[in-house]
């Protein structure tokens, strides 16, 4: 899964994954593929070396929109900017590239961290394993910059999806 | 007053000067506006996607992005105040800091990809028909 507006080639491991599907319009910037070959599991890349679950997290559960909370403080994981934490300061924003694009949203920030950059669309976000949405743009001054997200009720109603919270 | 006085002479030549660096601001030798170089207003936000090595290609006095992985090719987007410049044999897209690809080479841009009827919505000046038939793909900086 990843933002749609991100290319509709993707593969992983040198792999290709067929492409499936998107939205983008709305409340909605998601697209998804499936992995023929490989086996999908409730992992969410985080970067962060433990011995039990190196570079990923469980994840165990999912958060809608309305259950998140302003001034929450939230994780995330880009390719670019890596793994990163902020405060969720609005669940209303309308990034004007999206056609039809409805405030719905939602922006991590923290003072002098740039937690999005180009690369890093659909990163998962995350408070411990409980998915809140995947990575959409960055907001700022293209230096330091805050992370805008697509929640996960959001992704899930627009692809016909569900988030694995289970093995 | 003399007909060849001195002051007079210097003024209409200074007058002279000023039209023609004027003339020469106004159409820079090195502009390339036959080229459609469409820009977008979005300098303080953006998709975060990237588009990994893709040709900047010129075709039909148009400037598009050709992944090299088989995928259709975009439209290029650019952010407001970049623009286009030819270096002797070379077409330079140019950030306000300087130049920052040439047309032929392989880039990698953020941004993100933009619906082809959508395109119209976000850039000036108004797509050409020679241009349409793509998606878009909303540049936000060569990564």
């Amino acid at each position: 899964m990843t933002a749609g507006h991100c290319s509709n080639t993707l593969s992983y491991s040198g792999t290709s994954l067929p492409y499936q599907g998107q939205v983008y319009s709305g409340s909605h910037d998601e697209q998804w593929h499936s992995a023929p070959g490989f086996t999908v599991k409730n992992w969410a890349y985080d970067g962060q070396w433990d011995e039990t679950t190196p570079y990923y997290r469980l994840v165990t559960g999912r958060l809608s929109r309305s259950s998140q909370g302003l001034n929450s403080f939230y994780c995330k994981y880009g390719k670019i900017t890596f793994y990163g934490c902020g405060y969720l300061v609005s669940k209303w924003v309308a990034p004007g590239c999206i056609p039809d694009v409805q405030a719905t949203f939602m922006q991590l920030h923290r003072d002098g961290v740039d937690l999005a950059s180009g690369g890093d669309s659909g990163g998962p976000v995350y408070p411990g394993g409980t998915a809140l949405g995947i990575v959409e743009g960055w907001a700022g001054d293209g230096i330091i910059d805050d992370l805008l997200y697509t929640a996960v009720n959001y992704v899930e109603s627009g692809l016909g999806v569900t988030v694995l919270t289970s093995s | 007053m003399s007909r060849f006085s001195p002051r007079l002479d210097f003024n209409s030549l200074f007058a002279a000067l000023l039209v023609m660096l004027a003339a020469a601001a106004c159409q820079s030798p090195d502009a390339a506006d036959d080229v459609y170089f469409p820009t977008h207003t979005f300098v303080d936000y953006g998709p975060a996607g990237e588009l990994r090595n893709a040709v900047l290609v010129l075709d039909s006095s148009c400037l598009w992005l050709e992944p090299q992985e088989g995928e259709e090719r975009f439209m290029a987007l650019w952010p407001e105040g970049w623009n286009l410049r030819r270096a002797g044999d070379d077409l330079e897209v140019r950030t306000p800091s300087g130049a920052a690809a040439v047309v032929g080479q392989a880039i990698t841009v953020g941004g993100g990809e933009i619906p082809e009827d959508y395109v119209a919505q976000l850039v000036t000046p108004p797509v050409p028909e020679r241009c349409r038939g793509s998606k878009g793909w909303l540049v936000t900086g060569i990564l």
